[in-house]
């Protein structure tokens, strides 16, 4: 096959994207240029093939569904909230309750023992913690969002 | 921008949830199509739409209203199809592997001779466009599916103009070579 060092040019002019003076100069070429002619045909071939590919419509179900997990904008920023609360909660928990628990035992326990009350520990206040961080957030952002509505 | 996208994002910005689902409806119906278009399938077009959605709403302050809204959706788009791509192949490998330790040593099978049938035709394209490398795939898709400018297209990948033109021509060659027995 025939080839021009212009050829580069062919996708652009075909695409509209060469700029006045160029696309004149292309044009102008093109018409003695037979490699450049059957290149702008391949190039527009290969267009109408793309346009011709099976890429389905969406359903109006998907739409639907994309919908669905529109979030509020506000629960999201409660829940992020929450979720740092929960872990800030959780470590000072912790913390505290190890500390706690070595002052009322005199100081030593055994691994097992000491292990198994670390768990138990962490669970229950993390449980609680969950819920009375959700609570505070929620609060916090009514509290928030009416202050907003009053300015 | 388009004229009501500004106002749009701003709305959606200060919590309008109303503003989101307006988005998802202007916007959904073109993003899925060049969803599909990047990845194959339906299945996993709708994974990336919904991941770019969420996406979009979770990093809304991230927006910079210099390019439309079409472009930062798009681009967003575009790295959740490389990663649903990266996961196929991490998939595939392991299928791969899984396979050849269970046979006992199989032959390459033949590349398929391209189909008669319009329709088959039409599967053979987007089967292409998937061989493509993901640079050449997406620049071909959003020009000529997508009908973006060179200019938006560049703001989709953060390059310059120079740099989609390269890119297209290299992805038309390589089409054209794929595609021989459809073309003049």
């Amino acid at each position: 096959m025939e080839t021009c060092e212009r050829m580069r040019q062919a996708g652009a002019y075909r695409d509209g994207e060469l700029a006045t003076p160029d696309r004149l100069s292309f044009e102008s070429h093109l018409a003695g240029c037979a490699a450049c002619k059957a290149e702008l045909a391949q190039l527009s071939a290969i267009s109408r093939l793309l346009t011709t590919a099976q890429v389905p419509y969406m359903t109006r179900g998907l739409v639907e569904r994309l919908h669905e997990n529109v979030p509020s904008v506000r629960e999201r920023g409660v829940l992020k909230l929450a979720e740092s609360l929960i872990a800030a909660a959780a470590v000072i928990t912790v913390a505290c309750g190890g500390w706690l628990w070595q002052g009322a035992s005199g100081g030593e326990l055994s691994g097992a023992n000491e292990a198994a009350w670390v768990r138990a520990a962490v669970t229950l206040n993390v449980e609680s913690a969950v819920s009375e961080a959700q609570q505070l957030t929620q609060w916090m952002a009514d509290g928030l969002a009416l202050e907003k509505d009053n300015e | 921008m388009q004229p009501g996208d500004a106002e749009l994002v701003r709305r959606a910005r200060r919590g309008d949830e109303a503003a989101c689902h307006e988005i998802v409806e202007l916007y959904s119906a073109s993003l899925y199509r060049f969803a599909f278009s990047l990845v194959g399938n339906a299945a996993d077009a709708e994974d990336v739409l919904q991941e770019t959605f969420s996406g979009a709403f979770r990093g809304l302050r991230g927006f910079e209203e210099r390019a439309s809204l079409k472009t930062w959706l798009s681009r967003i788009l575009v790295r959740q199809a490389a990663r649903c791509h990266r996961s196929r192949a991490r998939h595939k490998a392991a299928s791969l592997d899984a396979m050849l330790e269970s046979s006992a040593g199989g032959r390459a099978e033949p590349p398929a001779a391209p189909r008669e049938s319009d329709r088959g035709m039409r599967m053979d394209i987007l089967e292409t466009l998937q061989q493509l490398s993901p640079d050449h795939r997406e620049v071909i898709v959003l020009r000529e599916m997508q009908g973006m400018s060179y200019e938006e297209i560049a703001g989709v990948f953060g390059v310059p103009r120079g740099t989609v033109e390269s890119r297209l021509f290299r992805a038309r060659q390589e089409l054209k070579k794929r595609l021989k027995e459809y073309l003049p």
